[in-house]
């Protein structure tokens, strides 16, 4: 950690800058000033946030509450001033005349403008461009939307507010958002969009886990590593969509890039003054949804349980399943009496704490799940001088999460300034750390800690109060004893634990006490730029970024735990990852002649990328609960891993713009990449694109169609491959008693790889109608991602099982459409709608010679895949056998015969996601309501297939209404031969065997949420001033707060990673509903 | 001014001038995880782990298949296989072939490179071995295209006639270039600490246990190669057993143990438990663990009934402590025992010389010597008048008795018991087929990758689809 930042120093830039930021004051003499208020055109009223820029200078400020603006250190002359403000069209005031220490008033009216068409965006390479110029789709997420509602991870504020946009957020806290733009194009590669802080890339690993029971971090969610940028940092986020926005990004853009600019001091208060602004949230939280669980039948097989040791030493006392006795209170009689033909009711019924009356414990999940409370505290410092400006800020979020014993921390700690330090050298720095931690956070995705996959096999009459009161057994207790001599694989040199099974499951809450494991993660990222103006229409940046994690796992396993050593142990895992960007742009901007502009841009990019892994697992300890390597029962397991990877870049631009009504661009990039064989190492990749705004060409603005325009492009995006491709090594092998031992690669390499190919092409409208009161954005895209590098999974008779190679092509075409509308508009309310609508298709065109299938992933039997010939994530599985009128055909014991062949079962793509935002200011009051959700796509629901098995599912009381052996005769179904099947079944033998379809698990993924839901109220100025404050508002928030969805189980927005194999539920946490307030104070 | 203009084209080009630059690209992207080329004993150890752990461990080729099969044990929770219904993945070893058979492939292509016999012999036997199991278990597989990276990515299927006579000829090859004195294995060899003496004995009684396999379809082929196996040299005493004795401490414990840390999904089989009553065989308590009645007894679940029904866990025996509850057991790919059995059998078909009777006693002998039972106890066992050797039904004798001896290799057992059909099993009252099942499943991704060559070997056997569990292999006769 120290020695990254020892390296930024000796760049010798940050701390100087700072200093200059600091130190540069008022050292003009006879300087005078620009100073005015910016008010609506329309009502009148202050506007605050706009900013005023200086044209050609580096100077801006940031208008008050009151609308005030103040810009000072001027040397005498006329200035051009620019007002920019989200919302309203830019306006520029020529020629302000400053005389020698005098102040030039300079007030700016601004009008409404359809948000979104008159707008500066942040392009590819930091480059800030008008909206109307851009030949692509780019659009731009408003601050509100990114601190309104507090959110654990940035990227979900992305979600439902963008079109072409599709977001899914993971249930765990502090948890992964998976983020895609305009459909999958890689079939095993990145599909998520390049993230871009103040123009240099940071990493967004999913350094999450690796599906079922493993991965680079044990089973544990612990979030992309972009969701940790804390957005109150953020002053705009813009989306590149495709490829053609982010053509100047080159290859690890062609799925989209987000850029993010950081606020830094500008808009401070001026000379001597600091502003301060400080926002404080709490947030309370339960679970949006938990599976619908029968409340009927307890414990046990065939409507019998007995507990002795609960490891099959009673009867059925090891069923980890909910087929046991009817749950009518009944304390005697669990059992068959010998003749088998009545319950025995002379026996008590036992269970594991004692004999009890056996009876439903409906909220024993829900009860399980804690309030979880969130605060948020950010804290931000800024100062400016006309020559300099620096900001600091302080987050801190606390979460004591819904999980028992869980706690996430995150501290952040931003420092960002910028100096004019001469007429044409300027500079900006920034620095951010940010350290993670969380404690005991539950496992996903069906691993051994994962609560939600206990609660697949809890008893349903299992008292969850009674395992929370007692983690460990009384040795002296006869049961115990008996519990001990059912079970040898228990050591007596630790505690015994307090479960209700012993065979499978340990208690939740000992798992969540006990088995601790402890996430934490530094980070520190930064850039230094600076530029030299070397004349009006010409200057040089060079500027340098890095971004560093460490990341460390510790996962403990006391003696005694069941799954995974339960002789004890431990993983640890230590992280580092890091990437270095260095760049340098020349840009020459100047009319040609009258009318034409042209702006040129070239520059170069050197990044270097760097992984390193180590690992420890023991398997059994030798002393119960001290947890070191040297305290392993036999040899632990270490590995080391690295890897680097180096790209190199050139790139340019030209931008053509004919009266502000017509604008070319042309782009060009080669890249020169480490991970390429040498002779194919070098790719280029061009652009084009075209805006024409038709209402000022042709002179057809009316109050009617305000604003036109029509844009087009095409590009053409390269692409490289993972490091160590191309040659193979020996792989390690289990070794004996420590002497290690190698083995042959299971991938076959290729050293002739050529770079992957993406084109893109795109077309558009924008337009603002009734005075662009409303706005519409249209646009409709193709994508094609050819000679995919893959490894494709070869026949392992050859001795290997897949083989890298350049193949495969998947083509995403779609249509996005983003409205904005004020229905209403006085002087006291507003009423502002924005509504986002996206449609992807995706077709994989085609794979390997011969291959018609790339499993992406498989879990539980299901198999994610691109599937030649049709859409990406197909959900691969067993169906039912079904005759040719589509009845069930059934064994002679009249259970379902499951089809040998696998079929598609679903989907997880949906056909279309939207989003619908109103939000209503009433005088100081305002109230906005965010909704989303997607249409069509399939879930394969292990909590649903497994829940059915097990019988804890409100589903399978089917079969047994009334008794556990009423039984099922399967409709509409026929014997093999063709007759009809009457044949009854037990619900226990219908629901085991559907373990065999996992059509049974599949469930439609469309949904609705209520997302974000925000009442906010400014106070009064007099009242803040009152209260010592110049700003002061308070509001109250919701997440996630309803959930509507086509089925009831489960919440269908589901994820436990950002990798490609989605669309699997797989013991998902629940999603946090949370209702707060947050308090927000400018003193 | 203009030199201000300079410098910073001078900085920016400084920073530009590694840019197209590509040599330096070269080292970047060597991977430093891991070596290029190793030796060949450092590729063995890992190798013969992996295939005594899935051949005669807790997978599909003993408890979870071949050996539940046989009914030497119960699957006593989650019954799936128990009544044949196999979870998809399963197959009969394919997985040997990225795991294990590259690996013995290159030590032969090492040994042939580096001019070491030794490499190249151990490489051939351990392979034959493996093939071995995997066409017993599937039928016809890819053999001489297998194996060859990417010259052959879509391997044909050979004849499981055609893999038999190729493995005699390697194991031959394999017994005459073993150099006892030449270089060998210092390290890595799990089975023999590098004596290449035991080796060349491994691979003629192993190509003796191949011989025999072809009773019933080519018994001249198989008498020809039972003589040559016996006339160069086979197991002489225990010590000469192919074993791996694991050790103590993780990752070297055996499967079973490891699989009873955290599983109990297998209990002993009901025919298997109440044969060896009737026979008053002291291998019992070797093999079996008595229940936890009261008082303890040795009893086996049926096999193939529904989860939860039959007897409650705690009355059903667990399989012997020698495996399941010591992690350093010792696991065999084959023994003295066996050896004798398959030459007694010779005799008594009169592929070899040697007189049948003794060969078996002493076949059962070696058997009960390597659980360590008292020679009284052995003797009272061998004067039952219904194990003394009586020509007539000497060969229904002799595959009783091993299938009682080769508990824990359910691999071999069950190949035998396709070959013999002794004893007489029958699927358990849920079995899904009438039958027990005669073969494992090909891999299923075969029908994604490969699938004109196994589509074409489906047909050429006469199998219903490559699941097929039914159809009884050639080597059977059937």
């Amino acid at each position: 950690m120290l020695y990254s930042w020892v390296q930024a120093v000796r760049r010798g830039v940050v701390l100087s800058l700072l200093a200059l930021a600091f130190a540069a004051g008022s050292a003009l003499a006879q300087a005078g000033r620009i100073e005015g208020t910016v008010r609506s055109a329309t009502t009148g009223e202050p506007l605050a946030n706009a900013r005023v820029t200086v044209l050609g200078r580096n100077l801006s400020a940031i208008t008050d509450a009151r609308g005030f603006y103040q810009i000072s250190d001027l040397p005498p002359g006329g200035y051009d001033v620019r007002a920019t403000l989200l919302g309203f069209a830019p306006v520029t005031l020529t020629n302000v005349r400053v005389g020698p220490g005098l102040a030039a008033t300079a007030n700016v009216e601004m009008r409404a403008a359809a948000i979104q068409l008159e707008e500066v965006v942040v392009t590819a390479l930091g480059i800030e461009r008008e909206q109307r110029t851009l030949s692509f789709a780019a659009q731009m997420i408003s601050e509100d939307k990114l601190t309104d509602v507090p959110k654990a991870n940035m990227v979900a504020s992305l979600q439902g507010n963008i079109a072409g946009v599709h977001v899914t957020n993971s249930g765990s806290p502090f948890g992964s958002a998976r983020v895609v733009v305009r459909g999958a194009s890689s079939i095993l590669g990145q599909n998520q969009p390049l993230f871009i802080v103040d123009g240099v890339p940071i990493d967004n690993s999913a350094a999450s886990l690796d599906g079922y029971g493993g991965g680079s971090m044990a089973g544990y969610d612990i979030g992309n590593a972009a969701g940790e940028i804390n957005a109150n940092n953020i002053e705009s986020m813009t989306v590149l969509k495709g490829p053609n926005a982010a053509a100047l990004y080159g290859s690890r853009a062609a799925n989209g890039a987000i850029v993010i600019t950081t606020k830094k001091g500008q808009g401070a208060p001026g000379e001597g003054g600091f502003g301060v602004t400080a926002t404080f949230g709490t947030t309370f939280q339960r679970p949006l949804r938990l599976p619908d669980y029968q409340n009927q039948y307890g414990q046990g097989f065939y409507g019998e349980f007995d507990f002795v040791d609960g490891n099959g030493g009673g009867l059925n006392d090891f069923a980890d399943e909910s087929w046991g006795p009817k749950l009518d209170g009944r304390t005697t009689g669990c059992v068959m009496n010998a003749a088998g033909t009545a319950y025995d009711t002379a026996r008590p019924c036992r269970q594991f704490f004692g004999v009890g009356p056996w009876e439903a414990h409906p909220d024993n999940v829900s009860k399980f799940w804690e309030t979880g409370v969130v605060t948020n505290l950010n804290i931000a410092v800024a100062r400016a001088s006309s020559r300099s400006n620096v900001r600091l800020s302080v987050g801190r979020t606390d979460e004591a999460g819904m999980y028992p014993n869980n706690t996430n921390n995150r501290t952040d700690l931003a420092l960002a300034g910028g100096a004019q330090i001469s007429d044409r050298w300027s500079a900006e720095a920034s620095i951010n750390y940010i350290n993670n931690t969380m404690q005991n956070q539950p496992a996903q995705a069906y691993n051994d800690t994962d609560p939600m996959q206990g609660f697949i096999w809890f008893g349903r009459q299992v008292d969850v109060r009674m395992l929370k009161d007692s983690l460990y057994r009384d040795p002296d207790d006869p049961l115990t004893k008996q519990i001990l001599t059912g079970n040898p694989n228990l050591r007596t040199d630790a505690p015994i634990p307090y479960s209700w099974n012993y065979s499978y499951h340990p208690n939740p809450y000992w798992s969540a006490g006990v088995k601790t494991t402890d996430y934490a993660r530094n980070r520190g990222l930064g850039h230094a730029s600076v530029t030299y103006k070397v004349s009006d229409w010409l200057s040089v940046t060079g500027r340098t970024g890095r971004d560093w994690y460490q990341s460390h796992l510790r996962a403990n396993y006391p003696v005694n735990n069941i799954d995974p050593n339960p002789q004890g142990g431990f993983t640890d895992v230590g992280e580092t990852r890091s990437e270095t960007n260095t760049d340098f742009l020349i840009t020459a901007n100047r009319p040609l002649f009258s009318g034409l502009d042209v702006t040129v841009n070239a520059g170069g990019n050197a990044r270097v990328s760097d992984i390193d892994r180590n690992r420890g697992d023991v398997s059994q300890l030798v002393i119960p609960g001290v947890y070191t390597l040297e305290n392993s029962a036999g040899q632990p397991t270490t590995t080391l891993y690295q890897e680097q990877k180096k790209v190199n870049s050139l790139y340019g631009s030209a931008s053509f713009n004919y009266k502000n009504w017509f604008n070319v661009d042309v782009t060009g990039r080669n890249d020169w990449s480490s991970t390429l064989p040498e002779s194919q190492n070098s790719f280029f990749y061009p652009s084009v694109g075209g805006a024409f705004i038709f209402t000022d060409a042709l002179g057809m603005q009316s109050s009617f169609l305000s604003y036109g325009k029509l844009r087009a492009s095409w590009t053409r995006v390269g692409n490289d491959t993972d490091p160590y491709q191309l040659a193979a090594v020996y792989g390690a092998g289990t070794p004996w008693g420590g002497q290690p031992s190698f083995t042959a690669p299971d991938r076959l390499p290729n050293a002739g790889l050529k770079p992957e190919e993406t084109t893109g092409q795109e077309i558009g409208a924008d337009l603002g109608l009734l005075d662009s009161k409303v706005t519409l954005n249209a646009t409709l895209y193709q994508k094609t991602t050819e000679n995919q590098i893959l490894p494709v999974s070869i026949s392992n008779a050859t001795g290997y099982t897949s083989a890298v190679v350049n193949s495969g092509s998947v083509r995403n075409r779609g249509i996005e459409l983003a409205a904005t509308i004020t229905p209403v508009q006085t002087r006291d309310f507003r009423w502002n709608v924005a509504a986002n609508w996206s449609k992807n298709t995706n077709k994989v065109l085609s794979l390997y010679s011969g291959v018609q299938r790339i499993v992406v992933g498989t879990y539980w039997n299901v198999s994610v895949t691109a599937d030649s010939g049709q859409p990406y994530g197909n959900l691969v599985g067993r169906k039912w056998m079904r005759d040719a009128q589509g009845r069930t055909v059934v064994d002679d014991t009249g259970l379902p015969i499951r089809d040998p062949a696998q079929a598609v079962l679903g989907n997880y793509t949906p056909d279309w996601v939207g989003g619908l935002s109103n939000t209503f200011i009433y005088k100081n009051l305002s109230v906005s309501l965010g909704f989303d959700g997607q249409m069509g796509g399939e879930v394969y629901s292990v909590t649903k297939w497994f829940g059915q098995y097990s019988g804890v599912l409100e589903a399978t009381l089917l079969g047994r209404e009334n008794e556990w052996d009423d039984g099922y005769v399967v409709p509409n179904s026929v014997h093999e031969d063709g007759t009809p099947n009457t044949t009854s079944v037990l619900a226990q033998d219908y629901w085991h065997n559907t373990f065999y379809a996992q059509e049974e698990g599949i469930i439609d993924a469309s949904y609705l949420k209520l997302r974000d839901a925000r009442i906010g109220f400014t106070l009064p100025s007099s009242i803040a001033q009152r209260l010592g404050f110049s700003e002061a508002s308070i509001a109250v928030v919701g997440r996630n707060l309803l959930l509507w969805a086509k089925q009831k189980t489960l919440d269908p927005e589901t994820t436990f990673d950002t990798g490609n194999r989605q669309g699997v539920e797989n013991g998902q946490l629940p999603t946090a509903r949370s209702i707060g307030f947050t308090l927000s104070v400018r003193p | 001014m203009r030199h201000q203009f300079l410098s910073v084209l001078a900085a920016a080009a400084l920073i530009g001038s590694g840019t197209g630059c590509t040599g330096e690209f070269t080292d970047v992207n060597t991977n430093p995880n891991g070596p290029v080329d190793v030796p060949p004993p450092s590729i063995l150890s890992n190798a013969i782990q992996n295939v005594v752990g899935n051949v005669n461990g807790t997978g599909m080729l003993n408890i979870r298949g071949a050996g539940l099969w046989v009914q030497y044990y119960s699957e006593i929770q989650y019954r799936d296989e128990d009544k044949y219904i196999l979870r998809s993945g399963t197959s009969g070893g394919w997985d040997f072939y990225r795991t294990s058979l590259l690996d013995f492939q290159r030590m032969i292509d090492k040994g042939v490179a580096a001019a070491t016999p030794n490499w190249e012999a151990v490489g051939r036997i351990m392979k034959s071995y493996t093939f071995g199991v995997m066409t017993d278990a599937m039928g016809d597989i890819p053999y001489s295209e297998a194996l060859l990276g990417d010259s052959v990515l879509d391997p044909a299927y050979d004849t499981q006639q055609s893999i038999y006579s190729a493995l005699f000829v390697d194991l031959k090859t394999a017994s005459d270039q073993i150099d006892p004195s030449g270089i060998g294995f210092a390290s890595g060899d799990l089975l023999y600490g590098g004596d290449m003496t035991l080796w060349r004995k491994f691979a003629n009684s192993l190509r003796l246990r191949l011989a025999l396999h072809l009773s019933n379809v080519d018994a001249t082929k198989g008498a020809a190669e039972a003589q040559a196996a016996v006339a160069a040299g086979v197991f002489e005493s225990n010590d000469d057993n192919a074993t791996l004795w694991y050790l103590a401490a993780n990752p070297n414990r055996n499967p079973v143990y490891d699989n009873a840390r955290t599983r109990d999904d297998y209990g002993m089989s009901k025919t298997y438990v109440d044969s060896l009553l009737s026979w008053n065989d002291p291998r019992l308590p070797v093999f079996a663990q008595p229940n936890k009645d009261t008082p303890p007894a040795y009893r086996g679940l049926p096999n193939g009934l529904n989860d939860g029904e039959g007897d409650a866990l705690s009355l059903i025996s667990r399989i012997g402590a020698l495996w399941r509850e010591t992690p350093n057991a010792p696991i065999s790919l084959q023994t003295y025992s066996e050896v004798l059995f398959l030459q007694a059998e010779a005799a008594r078909r009169g592929w070899i010389a040697g007189n049948a009777a003794t060969l078996y006693a002493n076949a059962i002998r070696a058997s009960m010597e390597m659980y360590g039972i008292d020679d009284a106890d052995i003797d009272t066992y061998l004067a039952d008048p219904r194990v003394v050797y009586n020509a007539a039904t000497g060969l229904t004798q002799i595959a009783y008795q091993k299938w009682v001896s080769m508990f824990m290799q359910g691999m071999e057992a069950w190949t035998e018991w396709r070959r013999t059909r002794v004893p007489a099993l029958v699927p358990g009252p849920r079995a899904v087929l009438s039958s027990i099942p005669d073969r494992l499943p090909y891999a299923d991704n075969e029908l994604v990758l490969n699938k004109a060559n196994v589509d074409a070997a489906v047909a050429a056997q006469g199998f219903a689809s490559s699941t097929d569990l039914s159809a009884p292999l050639w080597f059977t006769g059937r």
